[in-house]
């Protein structure tokens, strides 16, 4: 076993002994309850450790006005829950304790216990009112709590106005699940008319601070769930559906998130990021995203990076102006039709099929890759699983998101990926085509393709 | 396994000359009771098919929880490579499925098997044969699916979906592995088990209750396991209709879960939720009657509300059917369905609640004794309700969208599963254990087992709940160093080995306990080792082959704890009668029983053979077909219990004027039973 | 324990009606799934009303709907003892099933001619699935009659027997009313 392992991570007991400290005043009263059984020990520590600020994922660590109201919804019940524990714990144990008989001291050994009183305490068969009591003291409390939480939960993916200011105010996600990444379709100017979206890209969500963002949350294949913990719960993406979610961040930073339903061989391996910007921050971000590149001229470092990108790559990788496609040719800013728009996800009752044009007969089958365009500009890749950059960890604090140097790439795993990627994250490949596929790359092709990918800002 | 071995009480037929064959039938001639291997394989009666549930079930479950080692273990540490995704979405799909299907189902219907009829008072269930039947369907589903780890390759066929199994990603495009398809042909086999086993302990409560015996006379754990049954009678349908869409799409092409054509994956979500929870309950409500018997036995006081204890459960299960789409808060059902039953999940707490401060009741005030069963009851009334809460933390569906998912949902199941139902039933084992087979288990290995256990328990699935509400997701094979994850599942992992240990304990105990009274040290336990109340104390331990000597006249409640104890003019409870006297010696052997029989074994056996046709090739489709058909005709042409007998006058053996026997020949049938 | 059962009904009687509740349920399924998917068929496809023949389904759920009421004289013919009639009404009931069951099997090779196979779409995968399964019902039944007609040639469905064939003739209703739900929904109101 590997212990000491467990032992160099002193963040989190350190966390634990800090919290436990501060909070005993609070707790002062079950406290008596705590020495009693382990178990309310275990309870306790859940409670306290519960915001750690070393888990990234920490559904009791709210950032945003969503999950700040769940955060208020479900503390009171908690606490309610906690006071039903300690007191049926505490009955069990005190009747247990009070009520108990011990089988004669010379009989402890034998088979059956060892008892051989014939008393009997009085006999009660039930007591109405007491039953009675009890069903409708529940009843009563049960309605309570469903009467406040159900409003809030029917306003669960209401979408606030965009704060004075915002550049973007009607900025709208089309957030597409597939085997094992995300990928996000802006609509600048929301989704009601578009016919597509402005830009594509994937695994890092970018929103501007303070605001709302409506996300239209949908799949290519299986059905997957989009969870940002510390900015709202999570919203399944099912293949056929569009189901509508929204995300807020009230401070700038970068939230993790990972996929939570089950979605085969890389359920575990598909993250995302949300990333909030300051409007300034977010207004030059989306221009930047807004950019298509041109085919670099011959003399340029990466020219041969991006022929080889070209003919590797490009048979499921779309870099904007770089590549090209069967439908529309080159992709451009404004001919994103192959991604379609939204209504191709929606649900077809009306008789169509909703075959996103993306990869050839099956948008089924998740032959897609992320939209490369500006790769160098995402912190993270191949479902948020690598970092692209080692400082990234740290931009949660600052919000240095655009400020990210291409000098300091990661590149070591990024050159792991392109080797073989099946090895450093599991997938069908070759069989299925979902996934990328190890393209057998020499060292030299490896070096000259990372070089254009970092490149590409 | 050990337990099927010890019982080695000589079956002893219906008096006389009849008991030679009856006519044959083509090669085949109708099997006799006797000792051995036979008498396990043709019998029809309640209770050697009961242990048989127990035995299989309990092997199950120490299957299932070897796979739930493994789970902890490539769990254990962040970036651990113990098994592959592929061989990780295997194990932990085939640990729910084991535990859920094959072990906890299976360890319920042991108790309702064994114990129905003898509850009521009857001599066996209303349909022997079926019993058979059931038992054998389910261990050939079981064995099905679990033969999906060896063919075509080690950990290459195995089902890979999930317990649940959402489409799309059941299809064929999303799991190509033959895998889904043991799973769904799997289920459906052990699904007809359920449902013929479910039709068959309906109609022995309802129409083989000892005279006086009305419903409201029934313990409450023949009302729980009663409801146990309706429970399934209307939740396997609704699977077998979800299974058969899946099976269609995988095997021919059907389109129910085609998304390019239009289908609608949540489909099969309501499909298996609207099966899936109340199976939950169908879980849950056999472990609730258990700890109903042993609660009033150890706390010497009848149960406390015996009607709000019936009528709770009822309520369980009426409610039960109204909660399904809890499971699918974040799936896109929209607010007003997902209000709604936000709402009744809330309720269902309700009469849950109501039991457990029943059971609280019943204690109060009692003289209580803490056995190794009464450990095991108590500590699921205090086990049970931390799972119970945070089920009502999951339904605030707003606050599930955080849930949902993570490991503070597989904390709420394991909860509620283990603490609940395993506790419970392990309670069970050490409550009748005396009573099927006759001696004692140890109550000192029985104790330090219960603690180990409950420790254990509480490492593992007590830290989960941290583990989901800092964001740990369910089903992923890895983890992140930097997530803060490590130390809770360190914990967790060792707890799992705790547990193993445990069971270990139990499995040694049941080995040990039986050498020492082999040897004689321990006593015998005599019919009634607990001072218990309800009718299966009433005969001998172990139960003879016809249960009851007599018919019993049921008069009250707790009928057999009456005939012991009255009252004198002070009220104060006294002695009537030792059980021995009360209790029948199992003596009479001029009862007419059910033969045994070839046919359910026949017709079980060719389930799963048409299920390996239906995947590897169609000819062993039309083998199994005839192996069931062939069994069916025999079953069919066959007598149901007496070769001999016109086939129209079943039922009708019973024998008059078998008077109460003398009590030193009670204890000497006792001696000379084992 | 003894001939007379706590209900007084006979324990295979109550049994079937046991099953009967179950296979409510699984109609119940497949009958919901019908109703999500009878719309969603592609953009050339025919459906539903299109597809349908209603007089002639008509007439076999007429010719159905008869064999329920020659079970009933089957049966009381029985328990009048007059075995030859009793004969009659169950040959009758299971020939009046065989044409059902012929209808249906007509019926589905027409929708095969005219383009809608089992994998068309997934109308057709819902429908062909839930009469599928109603015919495979109704085949059962016929066999059930069948045996019971077979016996009775060999003189051994009497009126003692009577009860065997009144439990078959429950699930003879019961499939019977299963069709009527089922014609209605599917055939009568494809909207
Ligand atoms: C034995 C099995 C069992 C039992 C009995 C229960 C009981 C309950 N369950 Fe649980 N549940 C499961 C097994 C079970 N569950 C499983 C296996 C899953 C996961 C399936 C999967 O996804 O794989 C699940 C998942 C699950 C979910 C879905 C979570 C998700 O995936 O998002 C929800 C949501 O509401 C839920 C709720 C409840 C509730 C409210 C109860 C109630 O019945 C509990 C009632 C009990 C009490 C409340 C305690 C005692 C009461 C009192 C002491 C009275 C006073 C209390 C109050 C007034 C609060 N359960
Ligand atoms: C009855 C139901 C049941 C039971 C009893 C258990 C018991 C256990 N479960 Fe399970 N579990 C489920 C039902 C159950 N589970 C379900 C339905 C799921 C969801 C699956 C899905 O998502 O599809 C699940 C999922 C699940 C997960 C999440 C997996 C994931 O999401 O990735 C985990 C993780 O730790 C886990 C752990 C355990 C453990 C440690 C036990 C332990 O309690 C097991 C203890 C038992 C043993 C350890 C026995 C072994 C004994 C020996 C080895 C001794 C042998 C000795 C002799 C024979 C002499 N379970
Ligand atoms: C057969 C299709 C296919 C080919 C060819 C292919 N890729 Fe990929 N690529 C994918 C898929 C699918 C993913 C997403 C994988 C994942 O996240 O699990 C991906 C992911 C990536 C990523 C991470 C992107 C992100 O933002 O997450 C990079 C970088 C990448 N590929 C580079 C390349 C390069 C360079 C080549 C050519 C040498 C290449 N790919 C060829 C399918 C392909
Ligand atoms: Cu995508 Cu899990
Ligand atoms: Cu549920």
């Amino acid at each position: 076993m590997n212990l000491s392992k467990l032992g160099q991570n002193s963040r989190i007991k350190q966390n634990l002994a800090r919290r436990l400290s501060k909070d005993t005043d609070m707790q002062s009263s079950p406290r008596r309850y705590l020495k009693w059984t382990f178990l309310c020990v275990i309870t306790a520590l859940f409670f306290l450790t519960g915001c750690a600020s070393n888990a990234p994922l920490d559904s009791l660590d709210p950032a945003g006005r969503k999950s700040e109201g769940i955060s208020d919804l479900i503390n009171p019940i908690f606490i309610i829950a906690g006071i039903v524990f300690v007191f049926i714990q505490g009955a069990v144990l005190f009747i247990g304790w009070k009520y108990r008989v011990r089988a004669p001291k010379e009989n402890e050994e034998t088979f059956d216990g060892g008892y051989t009183d014939e008393e009997f305490p009085e006999q009660i068969h039930g007591h109405f009112a007491a039953e009675i009591g009890w069903t409708i003291g529940p009843t009563i409390l049960m309605a309570a709590i469903a009467l406040f939480s159900v409003g809030f939960l029917l306003n669960l993916d209401d979408v606030d106005p965009a704060p004075e200011g915002a550049e973007y105010p009607e900025v709208e996600v089309l957030v597409v699940g597939q085997q094992w990444w995300w990928e996000y379709h802006y609509y600048l100017d929301g989704v009601e008319d578009a016919s597509q979206p402005d830009f594509v890209t994937a695994n890092d969500i970018v929103i501007p601070v303070g605001q709302d963002i409506k996300l239209y949350i949908t799949s290519r294949d299986v059905i997957h769930s989009f969870w940002i913990p510390r900015l709202n719960g999570k919203k399944d993406a099912v293949p056929g559906r569009i189901s509508p979610w929204v995300i807020q961040s009230n401070e700038v930073g970068r939230f993790a998130g990972q996929c939570t339903e089950f979605c085969g061989l890389s359920h575990a391996y598909m993250r995302m990021y949300a990333v909030a910007l300051t409007q300034e921050d977010f207004s030059s971000w989306v221009d930047n995203q807004k950019n298509i590149r041109e085919p670099l001229p011959e003399n340029d470092p990466n020219y041969e990076g991006e022929q080889l990108f070209i003919t590797n790559c490009s048979r499921c990788h779309v870099i904007n102006g770089v590549t090209e496609r069967d439908v529309g040719g080159v992709v451009t800013a404004d001919n994103m039709e192959m991604y379609g728009n939204i209504e191709e996800y929606r649900n077809h009752a009306d008789g169509t099929l909703s075959q996103g044009k993306y990869a050839g007969e099956a948008n089924l089958t998740a032959g897609a890759a992320p939209n490369l365009t500006h790769f160098a500009t995402r912190s993270s890749y191949a479902g948020s699983f690598f970092e692209l950059y080692p400082e990234a960890q740290e931009i949660s604090d600052q919000g240095d998101y655009i400020n990210l140097t291409t000098n300091n790439f990661a590149r070591g795993t990024l050159e792991s990926w392109l080797r073989n990627s099946p090895e450093v994250k599991p997938n069908a490949q070759p069989e299925q085509a979902r996934g990328m596929p190890n393209l057998n790359l020499s060292e030299n092709q490896i070096d000259l393709l990372v070089d254009y990918l970092i490149s590409l800002d | 396994m050990a337990i099927v071995e010890n019982e080695e009480t000589t079956l002893e037929l219906e008096s006389g000359e009849e008991k030679s064959a009856g006519k044959p039938l083509g090669a085949l001639t109708r099997p006799q009771g006797g000792n051995g291997w036979k008498d396990w394989l043709f019998t029809v009666d309640h209770k050697k098919i009961g242990i048989m549930y127990g035995a299989a079930g309990l092997l199950f479950f120490v299957i299932g929880g070897v796979y739930a080692l493994f789970v902890r273990l490539q769990l254990s540490r962040p970036g651990n490579s113990i098994l592959s995704a592929e061989t990780y979405n295997q194990v932990f799909t085939m640990h729910g499925v084991v535990m859920v299907f094959l072990a906890a189902i299976p360890l319920g219907a042991a108790f309702a098997n064994y114990l129905i009829p003898l509850q009521i008072g009857a001599r066996d269930v209303a349909f022997p044969r079926l019993n058979a039947f059931s038992f054998w369907v389910f261990l050939g589903g079981g064995l099905f699916l679990l033969s999906s780890m060896f063919i075509g390759g080690w950990w290459e066929n195995a089902p890979d979906g999930g317990w649940f199994a959402y489409s799309p990603n059941t299809g064929v495009l999303f799991s190509p592995s033959k895998g889904i398809d043991f799973f769904a042909i799997g289920l459906q086999i052990t699904g007809i088990a359920s449902l013929v086993g479910a039709i068959n302990l309906i109609v022995t409560v309802l129409n083989m209750r000892s005279p006086g015996m009305t419903l409201m006379k029934m313990p409450v754990l023949t009302w729980m396991l009663f409801i146990t049954q309706l429970l399934l009678l209307f939740a396997m349908p609704v699977i077998s209709v979800a299974l058969f869409l899946l099976t269609f799409d995988r095997l021919f092409d059907a389109n129910f879960f085609n998304v390019a054509e239009g289908a609608d994956p949540l489909l099969w979500q309501h499909l298996f939720w609207i099966f899936g929870h109340p199976e939950v309950y169908v879980l849950i409500l056999p472990s609730f009657g258990v700890i109903s018997e042993i609660i009033p036995t150890f706390s010497r006081k009848p149960i406390f509300g015996y009607p709000f204890m019936v009528f709770s459960g009822i309520a369980i299960g009426f409610m039960g059917w109204g909660v399904w789409a809890h499971h699918m808060f974040a799936s896109g059902v929209g607010p007003v369905a997902v209000a709604a039953f936000s709402v009744s999940t809330m309720f269902i707490a309700v009469p849950t609640g109501v039991k457990i401060l029943n059971w609280l009741a019943t204690m109060w005030g009692g003289r209580i004794r803490f056995t190794t069963p009464m450990l095991y009851a108590t500590s699921v009334v205090a086990m049970f309700t931390i799972g119970g809460l945070s089920g009502v933390t999951h339904s605030l569906a707003a606050a599930d969208t955080q849930q949902t998912d993570t490991y503070y949902i597989v904390a709420h199941f394991h909860y509620v599963i283990f603490g609940g139902i395993i506790l419970g039933f392990f309670g069970g084992f050490y409550f009748w254990w005396p009573k099927i087979f006759g001696y004692f288990l140890s109550e000192k290995i029985g104790k330090s087992s219960f603690w180990v256990m409950v420790i254990g328990f509480n490492l593992t699935f007590g830290p989960m709940h941290i583990l989901g509400l800092q964001g740990m997701s369910r089903r992923i094979q890895t983890y992140s160093e930097g997530q803060g994850f490590d130390l809770w599942n360190m914990v967790s992992t060792l707890g799992a080995f705790m547990i193993a240990i445990a069971t270990a304990m139990f499995v040694a105990n049941t080995i040990i306990s039986r050498r020492a009274f082999k040897a004689g040290k321990t006593p015998a336990a005599g019919p009634d080792p607990w001072d218990a109340r309800s009718l299966e104390w009433m005969t001998a331990s172990p139960v003879p082959e016809h249960n009851f000597d007599e018919v019993i006249q049921v008069e009250r409640q707790d009928e057999f704890w009456h005939r012991k104890w009255g009252r004198n003019e002070e009220g104060q409870v006294v002695r009537l009668a030792t059980a021995e006297e009360v209790a029948h010696d199992g003596s009479n052997t001029n009862v007419h029983l059910p033969a045994p029989s070839y046919w359910p074994l026949v017709a079980a056996a060719g389930l799963p053979i048409v299920g390996y046709g239906l995947i590897y090739n169609l000819w062993l489709c039309v083998l199994g077909g005839l192996l069931i058909l062939g069994g069916l005709y025999g079953w069919v042409f066959e007598p149901v219990d007496d070769p001999n007998a016109d086939s129209h006058d079943h039922h009708d053996d019973q024998t008059e004027g078998t008077e109460l026997v003398e009590g030193d020949e009670v204890l000497d049938q006792e001696v000379t039973s084992e | 324990m003894s001939d007379e059962t706590t209900l007084g009904v006979s324990n295979d009687k109550l049994g079937m009606w046991v099953f009967l509740g179950s296979d409510c349920l699984l109609f119940g399924g497949l009958i919901s799934t019908y109703m999500l998917y009878k719309d969603r068929i592609g953009p050339d496809d025919l459906g539903a009303e299109e597809m349908f023949d209603i007089p002639f389904t008509s007439v076999s759920s007429f010719v159905l709907l008869m064999s329920s009421l020659t079970v009933v004289l089957a049966i009381t013919a029985l328990r009048r003892n007059d075995i030859r009639r009793s004969r009659i009404w169950l040959l009758s009931t299971a020939i009046l099933g065989a044409i059902f069951v012929g209808g249906q099997v007509y019926e589905f090779t027409v929708f095969y001619r005219e383009g809608l196979g089992y994998t068309t779409n997934l109308f057709g995968t819902a429908f062909f699935t839930l009469t599928g399964f109603h015919g495979v019902h109704v085949t059962v039944g016929i066999i059930f009659l069948m045996s019971m007609y077979i016996q009775s040639m060999r003189g051994k469905l009497t009126s003692v027997q009577e009860e065997r064939l009144e439990i078959i003739g429950l699930y003879w209703h019961f499939v019977d009313v299963v069709w009527i739900v089922i014609f209605t929904i599917v055939y009568l109101f494809p909207q």
